[in-house]
């Protein structure tokens, strides 16, 4: 019963161990203590963790769950950024599937996605399948992969830059060696929403690419020794045992994968602008904008929370999925 | 108990530092009589020593003491927006001419505080004052003025056996100067497609306007249509490079020696002067089927917010900080070409460049300021995503400002 109470008042794990590991007298001595002291205890006790969580608690409320109501609340009104503030109910939201340039970056955005996160996980997912303990020094590729990801993006798209620009090193090297101009990557509309991409996979891999490399090194080497002895070739093995064994970290990957490539911006919007015309402009470049060149807060808030459902929604499905091929010990 | 109170007092305090922590250092909250803040944008840290000066002159003169609330450029009138539509708006707000007339919402005609005290309008330059009128209405005291420019290496130009381009030369001499580079494999011209260099270049080829003299916008203009036709054609036939995205290539590819001339504003050519490696040129837009004027002029200035209690102290800040005495000394440093007539003799004799004042003076004379519009923010945008199309030779002139038109909803 003292134990019981004990783990209420203070949920964490360290509690449970001190009265596990402390010598009988003590724990004897915490089940003599009277009744009547022990709601003060407690009450003391949650006093001090809510004085913990407040920072953050008072953090989370004002800057995460203040502003997604607003939002929420700013959307269906016509809220210029500077002037009256009117209720118009759905009138955002009809206006929104009325333009014809929010279907066009939805558009642009899904061909983002569906180029990214697939090119994103078999290149992260080859890598840290290729990263064994068997490669010398692979600690140091595991740095130099990594690299990029924690590289500030403004950084990165800079030299991009000069790599695909005319007289960039690209169209240099293909000059001097085949003697041909290569396209002019970011102004070319067939070109440019694969250079984002490329960009963006160079940029994002690493981090994913780490978390496959954790969860391949701790699949058991039992397993692995088990499915060689029984002749199963290097591939079969990798399918058949290690990819069962580390999809909960897949799945976990090409979720939140999915939901930061929903969100680009910094990419499309620093290489190319959105262009040429729109061809790279995403859903998150459209809402900003329509909240800060336009100046509509209440049109862009309305952007946002379609972007939200569409998230909500392909996260929704993905966990309906997940059933049939994740595994959890 | 005393003791939880106590931790609970302190713990509320450390959170609530935190929280204040994450705003802005110079509040604008605090503003006070003898406290103001000055919203600019500040490129680096000569920038902000500069600047600083400039400040420290108001108090200097008896006046407030000013705070200095940069931001880079490129945020700046996205943070001033956000700043003066949430109420913590800085008393003293930069505005460039071009964006006055998207701001007047939100700034204070400054024409009867000028009249109340006596204040000699007369001593700025004409067309760097009219260019901060909107309506007739003064939103700001303008620090610096200068029409759009080509600035040339007179190493390349000599090198290609071009003949240097004197000012108030014709399209003729530029499509001659482009022979001898293109003979050379060189390239002449830098292709921009920021909106005011495309502004400029197509009103002095053919007169096309996007925005009209009195501020409305006319994206179906068939003429402007025809100068992005031409600047495609300069593109295709190897006198200009491929537009880019970004405002920012044109000057490095100068600067890199990788083409011989681009556009640019005289608040940049003293520091470009410092930055590149040859002798720097300088020279008016070329004139071609226009009789009209052949450049665009813009500049900036220092406005008082609608929201600023203070608004007599604010222009009192406002007046030190463009006076003759801190305009020449701006001049003295080599930062931008003054706002003011007087100080701008300073200006030319600091620049140590052969001819800029008689090239300033024609292209001047040549110039009509650029107009802003409420839309002008968004039409910058749309340029930047489809002005590449139509330079580049993707999409003819008209189908580009076709698709323009109807995002501006024209």
């Amino acid at each position: 019963m003292t134990a019981v109470t004990t783990q209420q008042a203070a949920p964490a794990e360290e509690e449970v161990v001190t009265v596990k590991v402390a010598a009988p007298g003590t724990a004897i001595a915490v089940d003599e203590e009277p009744e009547a002291r022990r709601p003060a205890e407690v009450g003391r006790r949650s006093w001090w963790g809510a004085a913990f969580a407040a920072p953050h608690s008072i953090g989370l409320a004002l800057f995460t769950v203040v502003p997604i109501v607003a939002s929420l609340v700013v959307s269906f009104m016509n809220w210029p950024m500077i002037g009256g503030h009117t209720w118009t109910g759905l009138e955002n939201y009809r206006r929104l599937f009325d333009d014809p340039i929010f279907w066009v970056v939805v558009r642009n955005t899904a061909e983002y996605v569906i180029l990214y996160v697939p090119l994103n996980l078999v290149v992260s997912l080859g890598l840290a399948a290729w990263l064994t303990p068997r490669i010398r020094h692979r600690h140091i590729f595991r740095v130099l992969f990594f690299i990029p990801t924690i590289t500030p993006l403004v950084a990165n798209v800079v030299v991009w830059r000069m790599l695909y620009q005319p007289d960039g090193l690209i169209d240099a090297t293909l000059q001097s060696t085949l003697g041909e101009h290569a396209p002019n990557f970011l102004a070319d509309d067939t070109w440019a929403m694969f250079a984002v991409v490329a960009m963006s996979v160079w940029a994002g891999f690493g981090y994913n690419m780490l978390i496959f490399s954790a969860a391949l090194d701790a699949v058991p080497d039992s397993q692995i020794e088990a499915a060689q002895l029984d002749g199963a070739s290097a591939w079969r093995t990798f399918w058949h045992v290690k990819f069962p064994a580390i999809s909960p970290s897949i799945f976990f990957a090409t979720m939140m994968t999915l939901i930061t490539s929903f969100q680009v911006f910094t990419q499309p919007f620093l290489l190319t602008k959105g262009g040429p015309g729109t061809e790279t402009e995403t859903l998150v470049q459209y809402i900003y904008n329509t909240g800060f060149q336009n100046q509509q807060l209440g049109l862009a808030s309305a952007g946002a929370w379609v972007l939200f459902v569409i998230i909500l929604g392909i996260t929704a499905v993905q966990f309906l999925g997940q059933k049939r091929w994740v595994h959890y010990e | 108990m005393k003791r939880r109170l106590l931790v609970g007092v302190t713990a509320a305090a450390a959170a609530w530092g935190l929280l204040v922590g994450c705003s802005s250092s110079s509040s604008t909250s605090n503003q006070s009589k003898d406290k103001l803040v000055w919203s600019m944008w500040i490129a680096g840290s000569s920038d902000k020593a500069a600047w600083q000066q400039v400040a420290n002159s108001v108090s200097a003169q008896g006046g407030p003491k000013v705070t200095i609330q940069g931001a880079p450029f490129n945020d700046y009138f996205t943070k001033l927006r956000t700043q003066l539509s949430t109420g913590s708006a800085p008393c003293v707000v930069s505005i460039q001419s071009l964006r006055a007339a998207n701001y007047t919402d939100v700034l204070r005609p400054i024409d009867s505080y000028a009249k109340k005290g006596g204040f000699d309008l007369s001593a700025f330059d004409t067309t760097a004052l009219n260019g901060m009128k909107v309506d007739g209405k003064l939103y700001a005291l303008p620090y610096d003025t200068g029409p759009m420019l080509l600035f040339y290496n007179k190493d390349l130009f000599k090198q290609v056996g071009a003949e240097e381009p004197k000012p108030g030369w014709k399209l003729a001499d530029f499509t001659a100067a482009a022979a001898k580079f293109k003979a050379a494999g060189k390239t002449m011209f830098a292709s921009s497609v920021a909106d005011m260099n495309l502004e400029s270049m197509i009103l002095g080829y053919n007169g096309g306007r996007v925005i009209k003299a009195d501020g409305t916008l006319d994206p179906s203009n068939p003429t402007f249509a025809k100068g992005l036709d031409w600047l495609s054609s300069l593109v295709k036939n190897g006198t200009a490079t491929q537009a880019s995205a970004d405002n920012d290539t044109p000057s490095n590819n100068f600067v890199s020696k990788k083409v011989g001339m681009y556009l640019d504003g005289p608040w940049s050519l003293l520091s470009q002067k410092d930055k590149v490696k040859f002798p720097i040129g300088v020279t008016t837009i070329p004139a071609g089927h226009t009789s009209g004027p052949s450049t665009f002029s813009a500049g900036s200035g220092f406005g008082i917010s609608k929201q600023c209690a203070y608004p007599d102290q604010a222009f009192k800040a406002i007046t030190t900080m463009t006076s003759q005495k801190v305009l020449t000394t701006l001049a003295r440093q080599g930062r931008a070409f003054p706002g003011r007539t007087a100080a701008q003799q300073t200006w030319y004799d600091n620049a140590h460049i052969d001819g800029v004042e008689s090239v300033l003076k024609t292209a001047q004379k040549a110039s009509a300021p650029l107009p802003g519009n409420k839309q002008s923010d968004q039409l910058q945008q749309l340029f930047s995503q489809y002005g590449i199309q139509a330079v580049n030779g993707q999409q003819s002139g008209a189908e580009t400002m076709k698709s323009i038109a109807g995002q501006l909803g024209q």
